[in-house]
């Protein structure tokens, strides 16, 4: 979230668009309501009429995986009506940047494609320079190679027609939300979008989030109070997991993990990784602290800092990473031999699940730590398999649950929450904690006592002392960053260095425990004021970083510091004084360190985007920093009942495809699956289902399995509510009862003159063949969705897409 | 009470006692059946045994074993009341069976409530827990004390039978007390449990939610009652082989069908000033029709007739249908007039079936032996 | 002061949490149910279940489609009638509000459940021993200072928990401020006598269609807890009239008949 919760409650205009946040965020309605009564307008757009689409004041059915045509027409109307925020776009955003001449965008492909490679040459996709190297602008947005008029030019395909005829939503309710959002074009108007899956899970994920942000762009909404992009995370602490890098290809903070092929010394890395402006220029800063955290004495500088204990990312892998589905797809070849699946529950949550167990068939070894023994623990007792066949052993670890022990979580909008143990871990439980800290300390011993060890430094040298029974204070407080010498906790990250003197965990969450003492973590904070009236709540928790509660603040003034809207603010210059007014921690460059004077507004209005080089925000991505487009451009998902209607490139050319037997994949418009399917959640169950299909106040209020169907499609097979129905795709079938409603409906839009009437079905991912409950009645039957989704990423993030995919419905 | 040997000296009113038909068999066996249904029933709990459920909480035995059972007995107050307070004496005979017959009527009640309480152990609470708002809380003080009221009675027969006659007569000088007692009581409770229904009209179909169906419950009491007196009167004349009343009852008939009148009067005086949808062809409606005009109006149709009056089998028959048609009206008002916007049915499960016929079956088996041991048809105290 | 919940279904998102914390605190168990078309489970309350979330899908066509929720539970009502009815004084409204039950004073009569006007006391039928079981407005909760589980877990505010004339005053300052949203009545304010449970709805009960499931728009204004205290104020009166008149008529009749046999003989 660029902003947070709260904040949900200052917004005039709330838009959700692929997420469902009443069911699976139910808080965020705290606020979404409050917002409501003060007169805010709720528009939600989804496929499937959700408890969210009940409270809304305008609901818009769209087709799945159309996010961007719709998002499209909505830029468009914005520019071609000149809705937008002029002086705010102008000097926050890279309209004003002129593009190289070679770059061009054609029948649904930009420039620089390599069909063989299925992959983009982005050198042209690039800030045109004068003769210092520095982009041309063109503050008056004329220049027909500006971003602001390519833009235009790009979106003007986007009418509302075409947005119909691809969306399926109906020309007037689109018109409705148009008219709607672009109101917040006004300065002192805001609007919020709030996403998730609905949005993500698509071969085309991110460059529909890429449309979300440019709207907000435009219409000057980032930055500012009751505004922003917020993605709403998922699994509790996720945002926690991410920011210390449980991504395949990030290292702690957001710093990209090293590869063989490009950064084989601690100085290439540093040198090609770390940008000559902006905030990432500090960057080897942390990288040295982080390998200080991890290596501690072992890391000095001649030796690179031990750099060259740091696992990177192998040949092979470069591209897709040791993402979700190569890791599989290696399993299923046989290459994987070990899984250690520390809270999750693929054998549920995987797409494509009959090939997740060829993968999970071919283990030697599976140790799963869990509440519960999940699908996944039992996988090889799953309906359809013969157990005798399956040669993995599995261990399983009983695991305390989150009330069960003390740590922090942090939420989507950045805050680091401490919670305590509430009670001691049931039976022989233990914390994740405490078995990450006696596998490190056996490890370590083990590797130490064996002479034959290969490479063993990485191990031996690790940097690891959080006692026997690990203190999780003492992780938090090297989390936090210290300084080498005195092992002082640092203040924040601005006292980090790149010369080996400081240690730190992971950059972005220093000072959220800058001093010795347990009263020191500013997680625990627990102040309930609010000086600002706009739900901050400074004293309440720690937000990274810095503790600054909504990002890219500068927005929220215009270029001399005065706030867009007086009644909301954020930060602001006060001309008399020559200071800043804060009310949230500025996200610029406000005060001058040397002579501790603020600094003026015009300073920072240069570089409102301090992350990025050119310091403002980016409608064009430069630099193939997504590999699928500078703009975002609308591509079918990989199984589609419709052509194209915006070009003849049907699908995003820059995906990766699988080839192995199980990777099948339907025609396009496939006869044998007519139907759309889509897939979601409950607010009753918990993702794979282990954490909720085990507890009976759950399972008591959602039994079953079911698939969502059109009261037209049910009358069309004959089915009635209730009955039991088979749903197949070309990879597998599950079975599920029949839920007719008029939730969903079929989607009547394509290309004109191949306008198609596409029925889709909706079905919950939560059921499995595992626990209290599977899903239905039949021990024999595996109720889990996923049989049906294919293997087939995200061309930037490979998130599989889960979203859209072809299926047909039977009467079982 | 004691059998034959240990009071010699008293003879039999009536012969062939013990003698074991088919019948009495028959009879012995349903209790046998019931007792054990009642020991299932208070081991397995309601819900295991009955089909009692959220949305019918009340069935088979509060209509039939409470409410139908006790308008039925409703002879014995009725009796009570035209012999000593209208001093109609002509029809003494007709008093004592009257009264056995309402004290079981009265003890079927109890041991239908026994069975039908969720803690019957607690039956006795309303004595000490009060709440004076509950219609029910009426409901069983008068029944409890209207019961006390007919045991004393019964037990003055039986010390007739000893004859124990200071105390016959201590009993005879406060007769008047019970009496009015007695009267009291049934007023109030035979009314009361019509006003039961008062609390919930909004559950009850238009037909039947009176906000008079304390006086409909009590005049239509009189009238099962007194048709009750005229059944057993004939009935037990063909089975101990002893000659009806024929003397009076025709005249008490006449009383019979002076009380339909009246109460089919107040049915449709009720129902037209409520302005209740009369016509219409459902269900509820057909046995609306049914209660009224075939269980009402006919019966008092054919008590007009001297020929119907006159006769044990006409007799028989408008007694007969009067009788059903007050059991009917219980059932009405409880079961057909509640069921109706609900989407859950109720019919009673054979526990409840065999346990309420297992109550009728023992208050025959009870009246018999009563009726052969007490001074019943007979009075020795022929003023 | 009577303590009541303001429950504003526009705010209700159906997420059930309530029913989840109320079978928390009241240590309910969850029961094996099957897939409910409306998405309701439990389908019905009972003594495992004291709340419950309605869900109405409303679809006319060519109309927008709505989707309702509405928590059901005791109404609290403040001359209630099952109080009324109970002949040992099991259950009792508190001046605070909760209309609760004592276990040790019942005699599982029901009469009760026959008489509550929105269907809520439930029997424990699975029991060999059974009592019955509704929604206590966590009177145990109250008497600690707390507000009852479901409201305390309700994340959207879609139940309040306060004083009742403040949350009637803001029920209706929210049907004032916003034209045209809200059905313009609060159910419970006076509805059957009023209750403790206050509803705001979009529409009313009837149009939603679940007038039937215990939200009865028939019932008038009239406190259904009097039904029974209204006969039984009659009671002594007509005690005291029968009796007279019993005593009175035995002597006249008496009299008549002695002074219509002395006539005989004087004859
Ligand atoms: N109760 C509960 N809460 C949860 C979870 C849970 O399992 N249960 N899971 C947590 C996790 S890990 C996550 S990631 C989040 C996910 O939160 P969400 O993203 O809200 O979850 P989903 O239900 O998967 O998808 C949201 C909606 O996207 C819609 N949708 C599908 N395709 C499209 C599309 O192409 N465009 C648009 N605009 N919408 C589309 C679906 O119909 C669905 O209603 O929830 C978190 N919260
Ligand atoms: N079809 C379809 N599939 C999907 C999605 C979709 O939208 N559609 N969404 C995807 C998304 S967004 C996600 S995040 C994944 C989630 O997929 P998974 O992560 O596989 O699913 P979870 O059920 O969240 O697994 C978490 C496990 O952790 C255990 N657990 C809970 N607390 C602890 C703890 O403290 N310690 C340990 N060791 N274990 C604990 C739980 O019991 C549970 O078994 O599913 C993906 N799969
Ligand atoms: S994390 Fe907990 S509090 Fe937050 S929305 Fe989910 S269930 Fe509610
Ligand atoms: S709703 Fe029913 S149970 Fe609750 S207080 Fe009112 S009458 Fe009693
Ligand atoms: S069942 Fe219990 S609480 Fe209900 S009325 Fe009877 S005695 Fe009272
Ligand atoms: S008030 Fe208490 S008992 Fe009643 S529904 Fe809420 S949580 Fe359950
Ligand atoms: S907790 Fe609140 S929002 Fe959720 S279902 Fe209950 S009343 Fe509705
Ligand atoms: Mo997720």
């Amino acid at each position: 979230m660029t902003n947070h919760w709260n904040d949900l409650v200052n917004s005039d205009c709330i838009v959700i668009i692929g997420c469902n946040p009443a069911e699976n965020h139910p808080i965020s309605f705290k606020w979404i309501t409050q917002a409501q009564e003060k007169g805010a307008k709720l528009i939600v757009v989804d496929p499937r009429f959700t408890r969210s689409a009940a409270k809304a004041d305008l609901y818009a059915r769209l087709r799945p995986g159309t996010d961007i045509a719709l998002m499209g027409g909505l830029i468009s109307y914005v520019l071609q009506n000149e809705l937008y925020h002029k002086d705010y776009i102008v000097n926050y955003t890279n309209a004003a940047f002129v593009i190289r001449p070679e770059f061009s965008f054609q029948d649904g492909l930009f420039c620089g494609y390599d069909k063989g490679k299925k992959a983009y040459d982005p050198q042209s996709w690039d800030y045109e320079t004068d003769k210092e190297g520095k982009p041309v602008t063109d503050p008056t947005l004329q220049h027909p190679r500006c971003v602001f008029q390519l833009l235009k030019q790009h979106f003007a395909r986007y009418t509302p027609a075409l947005v119909t005829a691809t969306t399926g939503i109906p020309r007037e309710t689109f018109l409705k939300v148009a008219e709607l959002i672009s109101a917040t074009g006004q300065p002192d108007k805001a609007a919020t979008i709030m996403y998730a899956m609905g949005g993500t899970q698509h071969t085309i994920g991110v460059q529909i989030i890429r449309s979300y942000s440019i709207l907000q762009m435009l219409l000057g909404n980032m930055g500012v109070p009751g505004g922003g992009i917020n993605a709403l995370r998922g699994e509790n602490n996720v945002q926690g997991a991410t920011d210390m890098a449980m991504l395949f290809h990030l290292v702690p903070g957001y710093m990209g993990i090293p590869n063989e092929a490009n950064h084989p010394s601690l100085k290439d890395y540093l040198e090609k990784e770390t940008p000559k402006a902006g905030w990432w220029s500090n960057k080897p800063k942390y990288f040295v602290s982080l390998l200080k955290a991890f290596w501690g004495d072992a890391a000095k500088p001649d030796n690179d800092f031990a750099y060259h204990y740091l696992p990177k990312v192998g040949k092979g892998y470069q591209g897709a990473g040791y993402s979700w589905i190569p890791l599989f797809e290696n399993m299923a070849e046989g290459g994987i031999k070990g899984l250690m699946i520390w809270g999750m529950n693929p054998a549920v949550s995987s797409s494509n699940l009959n090939q997740t167990y060829a993968g999970l068939d071919k283990l030697e070894w599976l140790a799963a730590f869990d509440l519960w023994e999940t699908d996944t623990s039992v996988f090889w007792k799953r309906p359809g398999a013969n157990p005798k066949d399956i040669k993995t052993e599995v261990f399983l670890f009983p695991a305390a649950d989150s009330m069960e022990k003390e740590g922090s979580a942090s939420n989507s909008g950045r805050w680091i929450q401490w919670r305590y143990q509430a009670v001691k871990p049931h039976g022989d439980a233990r914390s994740d904690l405490w078995y990450a800290n006696r596998l490190a300390l056996e490890l370590k011993q083990l590797y130490q006592e064996d002479a034959k060890a290969v490479f063993p430094d990485p191990i031996v040298k690790l940097n690891w002392d959080y006692g026997k029974d690990p203190d999780v204070h003492l992780v938090a407080k090297e989390i936090n960053g210290y300084t080498v010498a005195d092992k002082k906790q640092v203040a924040n990250f601005l006292a980090l260095k790149e010369d080996g003197s400081t240690a730190c965990g992971c950059w972005i969450y220093s000072g959220f425990y800058p001093g010795p003492d347990k009263k020191d973590n500013k997680a625990a904070a627990r102040d309930k004021k609010d000086p600002s009236g706009l739900g901050l709540y400074p004293g309440w928790a720690f937000a990274w970083p810095v503790n600054r509660r909504i990002i890219y603040n500068r927005c929220s003034a215009d270029p001399q510091g005065q706030p867009w809207n007086k009644n909301k603010v954020l930060v602001g210059w006060d001309p008399g004084t020559k200071t800043w007014t804060k009310f949230d921690v500025p996200d610029f460059k406000w005060l001058d360190p040397e002579t501790k004077t603020h600094v003026p507004p015009e300073v920072s209005a240069k570089t409102p985007f301090i992350m990025l080089p050119e310091g403002k925000s980016r409608l064009f991505v430069p630099k193939g920093a997504c590999k699928d487009g500078p703009f975002p451009e609308h591509y079918e998902p990989l199984e589609c009942a419709f052509a194209n209607p915006v070009s003849p490139q049907q699908t995003n050319p820059a995906i990766k495809l699988w080839a192995s037997a199980l990777d099948k994949v339907a025609e396009i418009c496939d006869p044998r699956f007519p139907i759309l399917a889509t897939t979601f959640r409950l607010t009753e169950h918990w993702q794979a289902g282990a954490m909720t299909r085990n507890l009976s106040w759950q399972t008591e209020l959602m039994p079953e399995m079911f698939v969502e169907m059109s009261p037209t499609l049910a009358k069309a097979k004959g089915i009635k509510p209730g009955d039991w129905v088979i749903v197949r795709s070309v990879r597998g079938e599950v079975k599920a009862r029949a839920n007719v409603t008029s939730r969903v409906a079929p989607f009547r839009c394509g290309r004109p003159g191949l306008e198609n009437n596409v029925e889709m079905v909706a079905l919950p991912w939560h059921f499995g063949f595992a626990g209290l409950s599977t899903g239905g009645s039949d021990p024999k039957c595996n109720y889990a969705a996923n049989q049906l989704a294919p293997m087939v990423g995200d061309a930037n993030t490979m998130i599989p897409e889960y979203k859209v995919f072809l299926v047909d419905v039977q009467k079982a | 009470m004691t059998q034959s040997g240990t009071t010699p000296e008293l003879k039999r009113w009536y012969p062939g006692e013990g003698k074991v038909t088919p019948f009495r068999l028959a009879l012995y066996a349903l209790v046998m059946l019931g007792l054990i249904s009642g020991a299932i029933r208070l081991f397995f709990g309601l819900g295991a045994t009955t089909n009692l459920n959220d949305a019918y909480p009340w069935g088979l035995w509060i209509s039939f074993d409470v409410l139908a059972g006790v308008a039925l007995a409703g002879g014995g107050f009725t009796m009570a009341a035209t012999i000593y307070i209208f001093n109609l004496k002509k029809f003494e005979p007709l008093l004592r069976p009257a009264k056995i017959s309402a004290f079981l009527g009265y003890l079927m009640f109890v041991i239908g409530l026994f069975f039908d309480l969720g803690q019957p152990w607690r039956i006795w609470h309303p004595m000490i827990m009060w709440n004076p708002n509950s219609v029910l809380f009426e409901v069983a003080w008068c029944v409890m004390l209207y019961t006390t009221v007919l045991g004393i009675d019964i037990f003055i027969m039986a010390l007739e039978r000893w004859q124990k006659h200071d105390w016959v007569k201590f009993f005879r000088d406060i007769y008047l007390v019970l009496v009015v007692a007695g009267v009291i009581l049934s007023t109030l409770h035979q009314s009361s449990l019509g006003a039961l229904y008062l609390l919930l009209p909004e559950k009850m179909s238009d037909l039947w939610a009176s906000r008079a169906i304390g006086p409909l419950f009590f005049t239509s009491a009189v009238i099962g009652g007194m048709s009750m007196i005229i059944l057993e009167s004939i009935i037990s004349a063909w089975a101990y082989k002893r000659k009806p009343e024929m003397d009076i009852l025709p005249s008490f008939a006449k009383g019979l069908g002076l009380v339909l009148l009246v109460y089919f009067a107040m049915k449709v005086t009720d129902l037209y000033a409520r302005g209740a949808t009369v016509w219409s062809l459902d269900a509820p409606h057909l046995a609306f029709y049914f209660e009224l005009f075939g269980c009402v109006a006919f019966p008092a149709l054919l008590l007009y007739f001297h020929e119907v009056r006159n006769s044990q089998k006409g007799l028989l028959w408008a007694a007969g249908i009067a009788a059903f048609g007050v059991v009917f009206n219980r059932f009405n008002v409880s079961l057909t007039s509640y069921g109706g916007y609900r989407t859950f049915s109720y019919f009673p499960s054979l526990v409840e079936i065999i346990i309420t016929l297992s109550l009728i079956a023992g208050g025959i088996l009870i009246f018999d032996f009563l009726t052969k041991n007490l001074p019943v048809y007979k009075s020795e105290l022929a003023e | 002061m009577s303590k009541a919940v303001l429950i504003d279904t526009s705010k209700c998102i159906g997420c059930r949490a309530c029913q989840v914390a109320c079978k928390s605190w009241n240590d309910l168990p969850g029961k094996s149910t099957t897939f409910s078309d409306t998405w309701e489970n439990p389908k019905f309350l009972d003594s495992h279940n004291y709340t419950r979330v309605l869900f109405r899908e409303i679809s006319q066509p060519g109309g927008d489609l709505k989707w309702q929720f509405i928590k059901r539970q005791c109404m609290h009502c403040l001359t209630p009638a099952c109080a009324s009815a109970c002949p040992v004084g099991a259950l009792i409204r508190l001046p605070e509000g909760p209309v609760v039950y004592n276990d040790d004073k019942c005699i599982g009569c029901r009469y009760c459940m026959m008489a509550c006007p929105f269907q809520i006391p439930k029997f424990e039928w699975e029991s060999a021993v059974p009592l019955i079981r509704k929604c206590t407005f966590c009177a145990d909760r109250q008497a600690m200072g707390q507000e009852p589980a479901c409201t305390s877990s309700c994340p959207t505010d879609a139940l309040l928990f306060g004083e009742r004339d403040k949350l009637l005053k803001e029920a209706h300052r929210r049907i004032g401020a916003h034209p045209g949203k809200y059905y313009p009545e609060v159910y419970g304010e006076r509805t059957g006598g009023g209750a403790s449970m206050l509803y705001l709805t979009t529409a009313s009960f009837d149009n939603i269609g679940i007038n039937h499931l215990g939200f009865r728009t028939d019932l008038g204004d009239y406190p259904h807890g009097l039904y029974g205290r209204e006969w039984m104020s009659k009671v002594p009166w007509v005690a005291l009239t029968v009796g007279s008149l019993a005593v009175g008529l035995h002597y006249l009749n008496k009299r008549r008949a002695q002074v219509q046999s002395q006539e005989h003989k004087e004859e």
